[in-house]
């Protein structure tokens, strides 16, 4: 699926192919759009971290924004605000010095491109035709997964700092 | 500078100011900003803008649905949608509704140029 060198070798240095036979194609799909969308539309000198799954997560700020359809998924962004700050800035080559509503739009606008460009490459792909629903901005997250079901963080490493990248696939239902 | 009037609608402040900077450095300084669809469709009843470039994704009321409206209020109307959610499904509803075309997000300046070349008279 990796179509990209650097998108392939930022993902060697990682854990990812340690995890990727416990993943859905759409996880491994998202994490390596994801990171090929950094790279061309933030910045390429970046690393992985790591590649987590976990059943419940919480932040004092929700940036996300849901994929709808079948898979369905819930998607955010996270980290300390001032590194939020740099990456926003980066990405809308704006000068934004603080965690306000300019910089949270930068951060959504940058969410929507990328998951935008994620389900269009599904549908190139004739895997899934998928929707999005409008970015939102929430005081908190507060994620618990369902049964069979995981919320996957993707931390990636950049030279200001850390930003989270959130993936919950909901459960297909019955 | 052009005396064409223009309709930029995207929820996001950044999407719009990228717009209107790009067009701006074309030749046209008519353009009216609104965030979503349903005051897209109001804008342009009180307007009537040349043209209309309307994002899908949006709160309150999405592109293909604001489409649908300002299409039934005009069928002349020039609507160009422009979003990062160009599916196949997606492309075939913004067709179905009446837009004159689609451009990809993020933006390609020389695209945007052709666009505008395509769809509005010179």
């Amino acid at each position: 699926m990796v179509n990209d060198a650097l998108t392939a070798n930022i993902l060697n240095n990682s854990n990812y192919n340690e995890l990727s036979d416990s993943m859905t194609s759409f996880v491994k799909t998202y994490i390596e759009k994801l990171i090929e969308d950094i790279s061309l539309y933030v910045d390429a000198s970046i690393l992985i971290e790591k590649i987590e799954t976990v059943d419940k997560y919480k932040a004092g700020q929700e940036l996300s924004q849901d994929i709808t359809g079948i898979p369905s998924a819930y998607s955010a962004i996270d980290g300390d605000p001032d590194v939020l700050v740099k990456f926003a800035e980066q990405y809308a080559k704006l000068g934004i010095d603080s965690f306000d509503d300019l910089c949270k739009e930068a951060l959504l606008d940058f969410l929507n491109l990328h998951n935008g460009l994620f389900i269009v490459l599904l549908s190139k792909l004739n895997l899934y035709e998928l929707s999005l629903n409008a970015p939102k901005k929430n005081d908190s997250i507060d994620l618990t997964s369902e049964i069979n079901a995981k919320i996957t963080i993707l931390s990636v490493k950049f030279s200001f700092g850390t930003v989270k990248f959130l993936l919950y696939e909901l459960p297909v239902p019955d | 500078m052009s005396d064409i009037k223009m309709l930029v609608c995207d929820d996001s402040i950044l999407a719009r100011k990228s717009m209107t900077t790009m067009l701006n450095s074309f030749g046209y300084d008519k353009i009216i900003e609104v965030a979503n669809g349903e005051d897209a469709v109001n804008k342009y009843k009180s307007e009537r803008p040349d043209i209309v470039f309307l994002d899908i994704v949006m709160p309150v009321k999405d592109g293909i649905t604001a489409t649908k409206e300002i299409i039934e209020f005009d069928p002349n109307a020039t609507i160009v949608v422009i979003s990062s959610v160009g599916t196949q499904t997606h492309l075939r509803e913004v067709i179905k509704a009446g837009a004159k075309d689609f451009i990809q997000k993020p933006v390609d300046a020389d695209l945007l140029r052709q666009v505008l070349k395509h769809n509005i008279p010179q």
